[in-house]
């Protein structure tokens, strides 16, 4: 009999090499891998990324949501995977679920966003800076068929039943079902580290990243709207 | 999902069902989704969080709950960094897309019952969401603009797409939705926002009727 396979990378690396990882790259780590196994057991990029990260937080005591909201916000992003739909067209659902994870750790509310609407720069720079431009950086996009381009030679329609078992097969295949190389993995494990930084940042800091960011974005219009 | 939860469900769908079967209840409602929708552009000033926050706020003067107050409370900050195409980039989903497609992606799996731990226990579920999102949202925007990227709307549009972290070119494309009406006369020019809510609400009330099940998408998909 074969021993299960077990997704305990941070404590195996204790164990043997006797290093102790700090709580951040734990949180980092685990994230990438329940990303990876999520993948195996609830499938869907965006809700896996999404639930790996928030858990992976958890598990180092950075609660970022409650349980109920948890769910609520799993079955919510369920249909934004795949390119919104499984169409392929839209946004990763890696991307999407991984940049809830910022946008909750940024946590600009509907009061903050209400009082100042250019307060919502911060959330549209943290998604920015620790999602989006890392997709840009490894894949050169962040749409689902250009990530699958990048990751096969090839994007496959997943409406279509056929196509979207090759998409599995071709998953399969190159072997990226693991902590290092499947792209939910990648973004849970980037949401994970973008959450455990913001959240460390003191209220002096966010408010001077804030007013930078305003300061940069002085031209925007909506300021002088909103209530 | 508790048990509150599932009433509260079993109710939105009663009611979904007298506002399908009055024309003009439903033609009120959908009126209502453009001018709460209208009214969120300016105040929330973001394409994903205006939408998410206006669907259920419209829904909820019909007595439909797809989320409580609370609830809204606790998921806006995940979505403001969705905007202008994810985090303002333009190349991403449009964001009135993604609040919208939220919305339904919610509303198709829990007045099914599915939840985490049902979708673990069967996987097949998630394309419940997957064909409400597409059959839906998807396909309307696809209709109307062309594509889903916030470039595709605004290139349908505008016939232009402004790099929204360029500050001369935001300004930009500030003063041409202005122009346009579409911020400050929403009824006369809807915007994006104010549409995606008002296709989200009647498409919602849709769902509610006929929910897509997974014997549905267990036969159309071909899954095992």
């Amino acid at each position: 009999m074969t021993e299960k396979k077990k997704l305990e990378t941070p404590k195996k690396l204790s164990a043997d090499w006797g290093i102790e990882l700090p709580p951040k790259k734990r949180a980092i780590i685990k994230a990438r891998e329940l990303g990876t196994a999520y993948q195996g057991t609830i499938i869907g990029c965006s809700h896996c990324s999404f639930l790996a990260a928030v858990n992976a937080l958890e598990s180092e005591g950075i609660i970022l949501v409650s349980e109920d909201t948890k769910d609520k916000l799993f079955t919510g992003l369920m249909g934004l995977t795949g390119g919104v739909g499984n169409s392929g067209i839209g946004t990763c659902g890696a991307v999407n679920g991984a940049s809830f994870v910022v946008g909750l750790a940024t946590n600009v509310t509907i009061e903050e966003n209400a009082r100042d609407n250019s307060n919502r720069w911060l959330a549209f720079y943290d998604v920015k800076h620790y999602i989006g431009d890392k997709f840009l950086e490894k894949w050169g996009a962040i749409t689902c068929r250009e990530i699958q381009i990048k990751n096969f030679g090839m994007a496959y329609d997943s409406r279509r039943p056929e196509l979207s078992k090759q998409l599995f097969q071709a998953a399969k295949k190159k072997g990226c079902r693991n902590p290092y190389d499947c792209t939910i993995g990648i973004a849970a494990g980037w949401a994970a580290e973008a959450a455990w930084e913001i959240v460390h940042r003191t209220p002096e800091q966010r408010e001077q990243l804030k007013e930078e960011l305003k300061r940069k974005q002085a031209t925007d219009q909506s300021t002088k709207y909103g209530q | 999902m508790d048990r509150e939860e599932k009433e509260r469900w079993k109710r939105n769908m009663r009611v979904a069902e007298e506002i399908a079967g009055d024309k003009k209840r439903k033609e009120k409602l959908i009126q209502k989704a453009y001018e709460i929708g209208g009214r969120y552009v300016t105040t929330y000033w973001g394409c994903a969080q205006s939408t998410f926050l206006a669907t259920p706020d419209t829904l909820r003067t019909e007595n439909i709950e797809i989320l409580t107050k609370e609830d809204e409370e606790k998921m806006f900050p995940a979505m403001v960094g969705l905007a202008g195409g994810t985090g303002n980039m333009g190349i991403g989903s449009c964001g009135a897309l993604v609040g919208t497609s939220f919305c339904i992606s919610l509303t198709a799996n829990r007045c099914q019952g599915v939840d985490q731990k049902v979708q673990e226990g069967d996987i097949n579920h998630r394309w419940i969401s997957y064909d409400a999102v597409y059959h839906y949202t998807a396909k309307r925007f696809l209709d109307e603009y062309g594509g889903l990227s916030c470039r595709a709307v605004t290139w349908a549009r505008f016939g232009k797409h402004w790099d929204s972290w360029n500050p001369t070119a935001k300004a930009e494309f500030g003063r041409e939705e202005q122009e346009r009406g579409c911020i400050l006369d929403t009824a006369g020019y809807p915007c994006t926002i104010a549409r995606a809510v008002a296709w989200g609400v009647g498409d919602i009330i849709d769902l509610l009727v006929n929910p897509i099940t997974l014997e549905q998408v267990v036969r159309e998909h071909a899954l095992r």
